[in-house]
């Protein structure tokens, strides 16, 4: 029975050792967005009459609320879109790749959805629009690639994929290798001094390259990269 | 405070032990009332807000009609992956019913500056026998958790209804 209790307890350290989330840096809500969470999304909402929506999924490990300034950023002040960020299940996408579907069922009104990912979320996002290609127009991928088992090469639907250049987990070989799966229009684009964590606000992650930007710049400068893509 | 929990443990573990036993099992917290400091969290009825995996170790002495538990449980729930000491007693109602009372404590993983965690827990429990050993123990109850420190802000707390479903190791004890 020690034997048994010593793997178990053994068991849940090691599991506890991967575990440990990204904490959101503080964030000053901008007037013009009204933020509405849920326990399953945040939705943040900038008063327009919606007809574009944008569906996100977190990085791997990091709190959504950490992407609250990429989708309340000013530039997207005027736009007629709303944004809703997915809280995965232990901070993990993978445990929920399709819940894309729910929110499109949630938001009836609006008419043309994106969805949009950082990292594993990207992958995830990828996986998403793999199950069910007729749901999305677009997607935005954030410093990330579709798995082995996805193939979107033929999907109608319109792709930007952002990474910055000193970003050393997304590394420009893996956007290369996989290139063939994703549909052949496919924008690829590169934030110069921008590394894989900019994307979000919550510090440094581990094994990533330096920022030569600031967080906030990296994170305007993807904005108007997705603004352009999605209008 | 700290020496009464001292004698209290001391009173515990001197006395005769009857028998030793460990469970390991599933939970989910469906969640019934969210406070967040920071953001209003909208709530639509019940809505599931986690789960996670337990491991408890019991032990039950002959002088007493309680058996004292000692666990660890990894689970996760809004504010992300928290690993918690769970440190109760319980008792029989008849054979296979009983109530357990347990006390958390722990940790919000965060990558540079976890957070604490402290909480309760009160449940019934139903034992299943198989080949005439209770196996497996059902729980219902209600739930306290408050994150101290969620984004270095405010407090944030649930009052969460778990079920769990536990596999009992051990001479069959509840």
């Amino acid at each position: 029975m020690f034997k048994k209790g010593c793997f178990f307890v053994g068991l849940l350290l090691c599991i506890t050792h991967f575990s440990c989330s990204y904490l959101p840096k503080t964030f000053e809500p901008v007037e013009s967005f009204s933020i509405t969470e849920t326990q399953k999304y945040i939705e943040i909402d900038n008063g327009q009459q919606a007809t574009t929506g944008i569906i996100f999924y977190p990085g791997g490990l990091v709190d959504a609320h950490a992407y609250l300034p990429l989708f309340s950023n000013t530039l997207m002040a005027n736009l007629s879109v709303k944004s809703v960020l997915v809280k995965m299940p232990l901070n993990l996408a993978v445990f929920d790749a399709n819940e894309a579907q729910h929110v499109i069922e949630t938001y009836p009104e609006i008419e043309r959805w994106f969805i949009a990912g950082h990292s594993l979320g990207g992958a995830m996002a990828c996986t998403a629009v793999n199950n069910s290609p007729s749901l999305f127009n677009g997607m935005i991928l954030m410093a990330a690639y579709p798995a082995n088992s996805v193939d979107l090469s033929n999907w109608a639907g319109n792709v930007l994929s952002v990474r910055g250049s000193n970003d050393l987990l997304t590394k420009q070989k893996d956007i290369d290798n996989t290139k063939k799966q994703l549909p052949a229009n496919t924008q690829f684009t590169t934030i110069n001094g921008g590394n894989h964590a900019g994307f979000g606000q919550y510090g440094v992650q581990s094994k990533d390259g330096e920022n030569e930007l600031s967080n906030p710049s990296q994170i305007d400068i993807t904005v108007e990269k997705m603004i352009n893509f999605i209008l | 405070m700290i020496r009464a929990i001292l004698i209290c443990m001391l009173f515990i573990f001197c006395m005769k032990v009857n028998s030793q036993s460990f469970d390991v099992g599933l939970m989910v917290f469906p969640n019934i009332i969210t406070q967040n400091e920071l953001y209003d969290v909208e709530k639509d009825g019940l809505t599931l807000n986690g789960g996670g995996l337990k491991f408890n170790f019991q032990q039950a002495y002959k002088q007493s009609s309680y058996n004292y538990n000692l666990g660890v449980e990894l689970s996760f729930n809004d504010w992300g992956n928290q690993i918690l000491s769970r440190l109760g007693a319980n008792t029989l109602l008849d054979n296979q019913t009983g109530i357990n009372i347990i006390l958390l404590n722990g940790l919000a993983l965060y990558v540079d500056n976890s957070a604490y965690v402290f909480g309760a827990e009160a449940s019934v429990f139903y034992l299943i026998k198989i080949k005439n050993i209770n196996r497996v123990k059902l729980n219902v109850g209600l739930r306290f958790t408050q994150n101290t420190k969620y984004k270095t802000i405010g407090n944030f707390s649930f009052v969460d209804l778990p079920v769990s479903i536990s596999w009992l190791f051990g001479n069959g004890t509840n």
